[in-house]
This record gives C-alpha cells, structure tokens and sequence, in this order.
C-alpha cells in the first residue's frame, strides 16, 4: 500500500474537488482503501501476496466517487445524505416496490433500509452506518440493490414467528422425510437378488456421478449448481457473466478456442448452453470411467447405470419402488 | 473433451446431473462451508463480475459449498433480470423541500440506541451554516423554473 500512496492521494484529490463539502480526511480514506484491499486482494489461501501493481489496478478500478460519498454517508454528513437520497432514493424506492409481498409494506422497507444505512447502534462511541461496510469494489447501486433485498427478506422473517418447516424445505434446507414410506423386505428370492443387483448399481452410480463432479473446476461445478439447483435459467446466467470481466465468462472462454478472438462480445443463451454441455461432455466422460476402472463395470452394466442415473436415485425411492413390488402372501 | 453425441443423449445426460444435483446442495465437503457467510459487498460484487480471477477465486469456492450464499445471489441475479426487464424511465423526482434532509437525518438521528443511558452519542457531522441557505435556494429555483421536467440525476 505505502507503494501505492501517490494514487491514493491523487484519488482524494479528485474526490475532494469532486465533493468538496464531504469532509473525509486522507487518513480515513486510504483506511477505507486499504480495508478494500485487504478484503478482496488478500486471499489467505494465496500463496503470494498482491504486488503494488495489482494494489495499484485493483484501486483504479474502484468505483471511489461512491465510495466517498458512501463514507461521508457513514458519518452523517448532510450533504453527502442530500446527493445520496437525490441519487438514490428512487432506485431504493422500486426494488422495495418490486420485491414487497402482501406481508412486506413498501413504506416500511425503505424506512428499515434508510435506518439501516444511517445506523442505530453505537459501538465504542461510534454510529455502525451500514455505509461503512461498503468497500466501493462494485457500485453502490449493486450494493444497495443487496441491501434491500436482505431488509425484504429481514422483514419478512420477522412478520412470521418462524418459518414453516415446508418453506424451509423448499429453499434446500432440509431434505423431506418421506412419511409413507416402509422398509420391510418384501418379495422372493428372485426379487431379493434383482434387490441386491440393483443396490449395488446404485452405490457405483452415486459414487461415480460424486467423482465425477467432484472433479470439475469451481466454475464449472457453480455453472452446474446455478441450472440445475437454485433454477437460474440460462438468459439469467447470461446476464451474469454479461460484464465483459466476469470471471466466470472469462474462465469459460478461456476453455473456448472459439471466444478468445472476440472476448467483449455478448454472451447469448446458447453460449451458456454450449458451455453447459461442454460440462455434461467431462462428466460422462469420468462417469464412465469411473464406472470401468473403479467398479469394474461392463458396457451393458454401465449403460444399466446411466439408466439409473436418469431416475430418482434417492435410496427411500428404491425402497419405494421395492414395496410397490407384489408382496409375499 | 468428448461433447454428447446425440440431443437424446444430452437430455438424458442433463436429466442424470439434474437428478443427482438435486439431491445434493452443494458440490463440496461441509467443511469448506465453515467461515461466515458472503456479505452483502461481496454478494454485489460478485452479482456484477467485476472481481477478478484472483479475487473472486475464495468467492466461487464458497458459492460452491454454500448453498444459502448461492442462492441469495441466484435470487439477486433474478432481481437484477426483472429489473432491467421492467426498466422505465424513471418519474422525475418533486422539487426538493427544503430542509427535508435535515429532518430525514434528524430522525433517524432520534432512533440511533446509545450503548448506555450516560452515554448518548450522536456521531453525525455538524450541518454546514450554508446548507440550508443553498438547499433552500435550489428548491424555489427547481419549483419556478423546471416544474415537471425530468431532472432525475444518473447516480455516480
């Protein structure tokens, strides 16, 4: 950072004539810096520390005139609260318009938001702003869009006295217990060998679909989990690898010989498919493999397996699928 | 890396991970989840792909093995979708009463809990003696001059 000092400096310099009211000193704004730095440029699992030119790069891209309006915000200052709610007070108005339910009044999330930012409590003689915790790596929009959205969802909380075990379920909380369900063996010995034959295709696939996912990049497995567990459709996942320098697209694309010739070029629906099933390509591929080499599997058990895999695997299915059998009379 | 041969294959393959992945919440071990969860800069941050490679490496690494952190910022790109779907030129705000911010501030000022009852801080800045002058003027300026017209002002 102490590398950095002159951009530093020439930041304020240019937010102080930006903003010449705000009153934020340069101790104050090269500590909101340095937090911003120490939050996103410092990954403890990274062996190697930032160089000055990444500090340097990483402080040119951020968004500084929010921020310092966002730390003049913090403090109280009046005329940062006044450009702040002229700028901003529409936008805050219709996310909480949009996002409000028939349980969550409008009026009242935007006061919560507003109360929130401006802080309640006092910590060692300080007001705790939500403002201070903003680092000014994204916009403030984005940020505040974030804000909102949680004070929805705060409200929302607090208007039930807790929530109900099926909405708790449905967001992945907990798996449901199947109630009808019986497990007392049933059917002959053919049936019980057919059992025994088919428990033991469902472990090897179960292990083989883990491995095989397990295998994949961070990336690749966060592009699987955003289709195919939270639902996101593939214009939404579109939209978030719009920005030129995401790093998800930027990752992908690496992967495409394709892409890399037009990097800032959209990326429509059907390229976040492509990259999905370049994913699907690497997973039956360790999938089949794992099938062969760890479970000594043949063709006909594999595609056996494959089969399987495209049904419900859960065991309580099975089971379920067991206890529909005829039972011994 | 070998692609599915055929559209049935790929539906078939699709609907095996989906299955699968449906029954698991996350793609790696419970222990990778442990640490606090993504606040709400870093949920934005990482909604607008502005992180770079380096920075946004601990970010994936916990969207993966974080089920509740991915699916805030699941629901945020939704938000972000809808939104600029619905996108429309915004009303132009009413002329500015004067001192409105200063009773905003006033009374959010009012609910701010001391730590004890000998202990009542207020930590927001002094009011400049100029502001509500300058406020003031801008509000009759704004209510002669421009009544009606769009002023909405882009945010920085």
């Amino acid at each position: 950072m102490a590398e950095c000092a002159a951009d530093i400096s020439a930041l304020h310099g240019r937010c102080i004539e930006a903003a010449p009211n705000y009153d934020i000193e340069p101790d104050a704004f090269r500590a909101a810096l340095r937090a911003a730095v120490e939050k996103y440029l410092v990954d403890p699992q990274a062996q190697s520390a930032p160089t000055p030119d990444q500090i340097r790069q990483f402080i040119g891209e951020l968004q500084v005139t929010d921020l310092y309006l966002a730390l003049a915000c913090a403090r109280g200052n009046e005329h940062a609260w006044w450009e702040f709610d002229q700028s901003y007070r529409r936008y805050i108005e219709r996310i909480a318009r949009h996002l409000a339910s028939a349980e969550t009044d409008a009026e009242e999330v935007i006061d919560s938001v507003y109360v929130e930012l401006y802080g309640t409590r006092v910590v060692n003689d300080v007001r705790q702003s939500k403002f201070a915790t903003y680092t000014g790596r994204g916009t403030l929009r984005g940020w505040l869009r974030t804000v909102v959205w949680h004070a929805v969802i705060d409200l929302h909380r607090a208007r039930r006295d807790e929530v109900s075990i099926d909405d708790w379920s449905e967001s992945g909380g907990e798996v449901r217990d199947r109630p009808g369900w019986r497990a007392e063996a049933r059917g002959g010995e053919g049936a019980m060998v057919e059992r025994v034959a088919r428990e033991r295709y469902r472990e090897a696939t179960v292990s083989a679909l883990d491995t095989s996912l397990a295998t994949l990049d961070d990336h690749e497995k966060l592009l699987l989990l955003y289709y195919h567990v939270e639902g996101l459709k593939l214009r939404e996942i579109a939209r978030l690898v719009e920005e030129p320098r995401s790093p998800l697209r930027r990752w992908f694309q690496r992967q495409s010989k394709r892409r890399i010739s037009v990097p800032d070029s959209r990326v429509h629906e059907s390229t976040v498919m492509r990259w999905l099933e370049k994913v699907y390509g690497k997973v039956l591929e360790r999938f089949r493999s794992e099938l062969k080499e760890t479970s000594g599997l043949s063709a006909d058990e594999i595609e056996l397996c494959v089969e399987m895999a495209t049904e419900d695997l859960a065991p309580e299915d099975v089971r379920r699928h067991l206890t529909d059998a005829p039972a011994e009379q | 890396m070998p692609r599915p041969k055929s559209n049935k294959e790929s539906d078939r393959l699709r609907r095996m991970v989906h299955q699968h992945m449906g029954r698991r919440a996350s793609l790696a071990p419970a222990a990778a989840v442990a640490g606090a969860h993504l606040d709400e800069d870093a949920l934005a941050v990482f909604v607008e792909g502005r992180l770079s490679e380096r920075e946004s490496a601990p970010l994936i690494r916990h969207l993966v093995a974080c089920a509740s952190c991915r699916h805030i910022t699941a629901q945020l790109i939704r938000l972000d979708t809808e939104l600029s779907a619905s996108d429309a030129p915004a009303p132009s705000p009413s002329a500015e009463e004067p001192g409105r911010i200063r009773r905003l501030l006033a009374d959010l000022a009012a609910r701010v809990l001391p730590s004890s009852e000998d202990d009542v801080v207020f930590a927001y800045h002094a009011p400049a003696d100029d502001f509500e002058k300058k406020e003031e003027a801008k509000g009759i300026e704004e209510t002669a001059d421009e009544k009606g017209e769009s002023e909405t002002k882009e945010p920085r």
